[in-house]
């Protein structure tokens, strides 16, 4: 395995060298694992999704430039507070599912984390959790014939900003932050102190030459130069930012924080008036959830957010608890229709 | 290898090794799509082992009728799970239509592989186009061996 490690880079460099190392492997060439952190803050979104996602505007005003990656996923906040890595090989030697790829491309990833004296575990399919709490995220790709698997390894985390970056209203920005505090998390919280790129870099290296085998330190080829700098270009222009592929459309307004724990916004209308809940669902329970509109007191939905918090999004869990909180409560609001609107969520794309 | 008929009476709807396998078309043996004429148009779409491996998909993004696809290219692409992946043209023609509800709704493909998650309807440029596909007589065999590979590898549950 070739071990290509560059430093700080510019953002855009942090996106195209990846992507230049994957288009330029051949069938039959060693697996490579990249390493490198960006030298400022920005913002990314997936392949699929449209970059409105992001508040263009605070975008703007922070100076973060926003750029579109060949990765599934969504929106994400970089900086130089994450080490970067990158494991790229022929796609005919990765696993034919893609649940299994990331086992595989992964778990030298989570031995890392377990080298740094956490107890971390792959959650879900592709999110490295302590404890149900998020310490690096992943994503991956064909291209051409390379499979790409690409993680972070969150030293610190500024929270603010990706709350902040994201095209929220101001109530599912509010609880998105304080969701997103309790479940994304980083080495320097978990470990009591600071955590160094080289100490982090230094089990990684170590969990991958103990998976893949001796590591060759080496620097980008010729050809692998020649086709970033091609993708600079391709990346930096507004038909690779605003691409065909990025026509993510969803009926229902939510923000991941992790793998099985997401931030909706939901409404349903009644009899003229209107019904907002926002909320979260963490492991298929509801977590911070308030009520607004003009279909009920903002008594009636505080009564309504305390019964809720803590049950299981089900249709009967739910309907109970709504009937017992709206007794004595007159208007055209149902227990249903309080039910229908938070179970508005389950519309939501799997993303 | 196991083959199961099912439903009895249509002989062309089989399954192999826990997964659905449609005589009445051939198959990409790699890239699990498949392929059926149609009249003068070749309908395409993702086989059942190729969306169980892919897993439940977010997204389904398909390029725009009157486009030229040959062999290999890219008709499009698909996300499941934060995985980016190409789906590749088993034929080489012109894209006719789409399927505009399954680039709505991406879980069709993987609920129903074979009928409503059909993907891209194509006419194709040469007549013997599907001759290279996995065609019926050997597709059990070829479907089998391809499940059974992926289960040993730990890909598929067993």
């Amino acid at each position: 395995m070739r071990l290509i490690e560059l430093g700080a880079l510019s953002p855009l460099r942090s996106q195209t060298t990846y992507h230049a190392i994957a288009r330029a492997l051949g069938p039959g060439d060693d697996p490579v694992l990249s390493l490198y952190w960006t030298d400022r803050p920005y913002v990314c979104t997936g392949f699929h999704r449209p970059v409105e996602e992001f508040d263009q505007d605070e975008c703007r005003r922070r100076g973060l430039p926003v750029l579109r990656r060949q990765l599934g996923g969504g929106p994400v906040y970089l900086d130089a507070d994450q080490l970067l890595f990158q494991v790229t090989l022929p796609a005919d030697r990765a696993p034919a599912s893609v649940e299994a790829a990331y086992r595989a491309l992964l778990g030298p990833a989570v031995g890392a984390f377990r080298r740094l004296g956490l107890d971390a575990a792959l959650t879900g399919t592709n999110d490295i959790c302590v404890d149900g709490r998020k310490l690096s995220g992943a994503g991956m790709a064909r291209i051409d014939d390379a499979v790409v698997c690409v993680g972070n390894v969150i030293l610190d985390f500024d929270h603010d900003a990706m709350a902040a970056i994201l095209a929220l209203d101001p109530g599912m920005r509010r609880t998105f932050a304080a969701v997103q505090r309790r479940y994304l998390t980083t080495l320097q919280r978990e470990l009591g102190r600071a955590v160094s790129r080289d100490e982090a870099r230094d089990a990684i290296v170590a969990s991958y030459a103990e998976a893949f085998g001796p590591l060759e330190p080496a620097v980008l080829s010729a050809e692998e130069e020649r086709v970033r700098d091609e993708l600079d270009v391709l990346f930096s222009s507004r038909e690779w930012l605003e691409g065909e592929g990025a026509g993510w459309t969803d009926e229902v307004r939510q923000a991941k924080v992790r793998g099985g724990a997401r931030v909706y916004a939901t409404q349903v209308e009644r009899g003229g008036a209107e019904l907002r809940a926002t909320f979260a669902v963490v492991d298929g329970k509801l977590e911070d959830i308030a009520f607004a509109g003009t279909a009920l007191s903002a008594r009636l939905g505080a009564r309504l957010a305390a019964a809720l918090d803590g049950l299981v999004a089900e249709r009967e869990a739910l309907l109970r608890a709504a009937r017992a909180a709206m007794r004595a409560a007159a208007g055209p609001l149902r227990p249903e229709d309080v039910v229908d609107c938070v179970l508005r969520s389950e519309r939501g794309r799997a993303t | 290898m196991s083959v199961e008929e099912r439903p009895a009476k249509d002989l062309t709807n089989v399954m192999v090794s826990g997964y659905r396998l449609l005589l009445d078309r051939r198959y990409h043996a790699d890239d699990h799509t498949w392929a059926r004429q149609e009249g003068d148009l070749i309908r395409i779409g993702l086989d059942d082992l190729g969306q169980a491996t892919t897993g439940d998909l977010a997204q389904i993004a398909l390029r725009r009728a009157g486009e030229h696809v040959r062999h290999g290219e890219e008709l499009g692409t698909l996300e499941a799970q934060k995985y980016v992946g190409p789906l590749r043209s088993p034929v080489c023609g012109e894209i006719v239509a789409t399927n505009e509800a399954a680039a709505r709704g991406p879980r069709v493909v993987n609920e129903d592989p074979y009928g409503l998650g059909w993907l891209v309807l194509l006419r194709p440029e040469e007549h013997d186009d599907l001759a290279g596909l996995v065609g019926p007589d050997e597709a059990p065999a070829w479907f089998a061996k391809k499940a059974d590979g992926f289960r040993r590898e730990g890909v598929l549950s067993e």
